[in-house]
């Protein structure tokens, strides 16, 4: 009993270690970049996997990032809101589109759904590009000032850390829920049966809308971090596939069913790319995400952390 | 409220119910009643609609017209999940358990999601119900293997045990037999028994018409879509269109 207690205390524990590294200044600031990115990708594929374990896939999730990178900064940049309610607002974007999703494409699955996904990041790509006025069009939105911050966390790449890190410990909380939780028994049931699923008595669109509001609603808090430490959204770039694919590999990678599985792939891989890729083959860094993506469903389809049981 | 005082005298209604599928009629009009604690058989050739029936009454197909009154409640169109927390299980012709679940598992979600779901208070309950549920069965000594490591017979039991599981009023058993063997049978029908005793009304699609003769007050026999007969086993079965449509003409019941 003891023991498993202690178990249970030892993931918020490693999570505040990591968190307060953001606060010790002799951390090397190339160091600390790769983490906070690989943080921040890790956290995208982790609200990811969340509406991936209701059985279904998306292609469409840049979307969700694209739509709170915008939010975030018009709101920011043209209403001077304050950085937490700029982050709310462009979630809150996100979650409206996923409204829409679900007002659509809510009873299309397998390949159809993530053709459809797919293809509705160009909805509001298209519409960013034309409404010049408010959105500058596809020059996008430039210097992105963030206020300072109401709470006592350090400046500059040391904060971003920090938020990137606290937003992850919140969605791996989330996905720990929705793998072991009682819904998240309603959504094992979902993936491996829906029929069955409805039958015992499990709300299976209900929960697959929930997953996606959740999910979608992370994605555009991504999206928003993003834009503030980038400093700049451009639609090409915050709609683009990289942000609906990478959240696929980093998960499927690291193992879709596993608590940790997206974050520890996200991590693993960043480091990969930015550590070893990018100084050997600054061309072609990116190879690394389809060559994992290749060799994991080849040899290890339910991720490297289903490695041990396997073999 | 108390329900059990309630109770109107027809337990389950189908009223006219008219079903469509790929433009053609599969289900003309059909309506019957059953009553609290019956056991009723459905009987029919392959494509009479018996299925069909049974999804209709469980919300996975709508009725182009008719409707679906359970305790006095209209339950046509109603999504499957309510329904089955209103109090209707069933099991599919098809087993379809969780696979990636252990047996114990799979019972333990419909636990969970089911009929009177949160009365379960705490973890060991539910798990402890779980393996009696199982024990009753018969698949106390699988409860840790994989759903999908199971024989066809014991995903049927599964199957039983899900819907059991969901604290059902009544429960719908497709095809409980088939493809059992004949001690599986025996026990089977001792199950049945069983579960009605315990205040379950039962309706029940089947092939083995020695076994329907004898467990169900009430036979209905379908063809294309209709009701051709219904009454009692003996009356049901001797009846010229029953042996016509199902049993061909030769055969009679072997007793």
């Amino acid at each position: 009993m003891n023991k498993s207690r202690l178990f249970k205390l030892l993931p918020p524990l490693v999570w505040l270690i990591i968190l307060s590294l953001g606060w010790i200044h002799k951390i090397p600031e190339s160091f600390l970049s790769v983490l906070t990115t690989a943080f921040l990708y890790g956290a995208m594929a982790t609200a990811w996997n969340i509406h991936a374990l209701s059985g279904v896939t998306s292609l469409g999730h840049a979307a969700f990032f694209g739509l709170g990178a915008y939010g975030f900064a018009l709101a920011i940049s043209k209403h001077g809101f304050p950085f937490w309610t700029g982050l709310l607002a462009g979630a809150c974007c996100a979650v409206i589109y996923a409204l829409l999703w679900i007002l659509s494409i809510d009873k299309l699955r397998h390949g159809s759904f993530v053709l459809a996904t797919f293809v509705s990041v160009e909805i509001p790509r298209v519409i960013i590009e034309n409404v010049e006025t408010i959105t500058n069009g596809s020059a996008g939105i430039m210097n992105i000032r963030v206020p300072n911050l109401p709470i006592p966390i350090p400046t500059g790449l040391q904060g971003w850390y920090v938020i990137t890190v606290a937003l992850t410990g919140i969605l791996l909380w989330l996905h720990h829920k929705a793998l072991f939780s009682r819904w998240g028994w309603g959504l094992k049931a979902i993936r491996d049966n829906e029929r069955a699923a409805l039958a015992v008595g499990v709300p299976v669109d209900f929960l697959r809308r929930l997953t996606l509001l959740l999910s979608s609603f992370f994605m555009g808090v991504c999206g928003g971090i993003y834009a503030s430490i980038i400093g700049f959204v451009e639609p090409s770039v915050v709609f683009g596939l990289h942000f609906s694919a990478i959240p696929l590999v980093f998960s499927l990678f690291g193992g879709k069913e596993n608590a940790w599985g997206p974050l520890l792939g996200a991590i693993i891989l960043c480091s990969l790319d930015q550590l070893i890729m990018v100084p050997l083959f600054p061309e072609a860094h990116r190879a690394i995400y389809g060559i994992s993506l290749f060799l994991t469903l080849w040899f290890l389809p339910k991720g490297i952390l289903a490695w041990k049981k396997t073999g | 409220m108390e329900k059990n005082r309630l109770i109107p005298s027809p337990y389950l209604t189908l009223e006219s119910i008219v079903v469509e599928r790929n433009r053609q009629i599969v289900i003309r009009g059909l309506s019957f009643t059953l009553k609290r604690q019956e056991i009723v058989s459905i009987i029919g050739p392959n494509g009479a609609g018996k299925s069909t029936i049974f999804d209709v009454i469980t919300g996975f197909l709508k009725p182009l017209s008719g409707r679906v009154l359970f305790r006095g409640i209209d339950i046509t169109g109603w999504d499957p999940y309510k329904i089955c927390r209103l109090g209707i299980a069933r099991t599919f012709q098809i087993a379809r358990p969780f696979v990636s679940m252990t047996t114990l598992e799979n019972v333990v979600v419909a636990l969970m999601f089911g009929h009177k779901r949160i009365k379960l208070q705490s973890k060991d309950r539910i798990y402890e119900r779980a393996r009696e549920i199982l024990e009753m069965v018969g698949l106390g000594h699988k409860s840790r293997t994989l759903a999908r490591c199971l024989t066809l017979s014991e995903q049927r039991r599964l199957e039983v045990a899900r819907a059991v599981a969901t604290d059902p009023e009544m429960l719908l058993l497709d095809e409980f037999a088939a493809g059992l063997s004949p001690k599986a049978i025996e026990s089977a029908i001792t199950l049945i028994e069983r579960l009605r005793r315990e205040g379950l009304t039962l309706l029940i699609i089947d092939h083995f018409l020695n076994v329907t003769a004898r467990i169900s007050d009430r036979i209905i026999a379908l063809d294309q879509g209709e009701i051709v007969a219904s009454g009692s086993p003996e009356e049901v079965l001797q009846n010229p269109l029953v042996a016509a449509s199902y049993l061909g003409d030769n055969l009679t019941l072997e007793e």
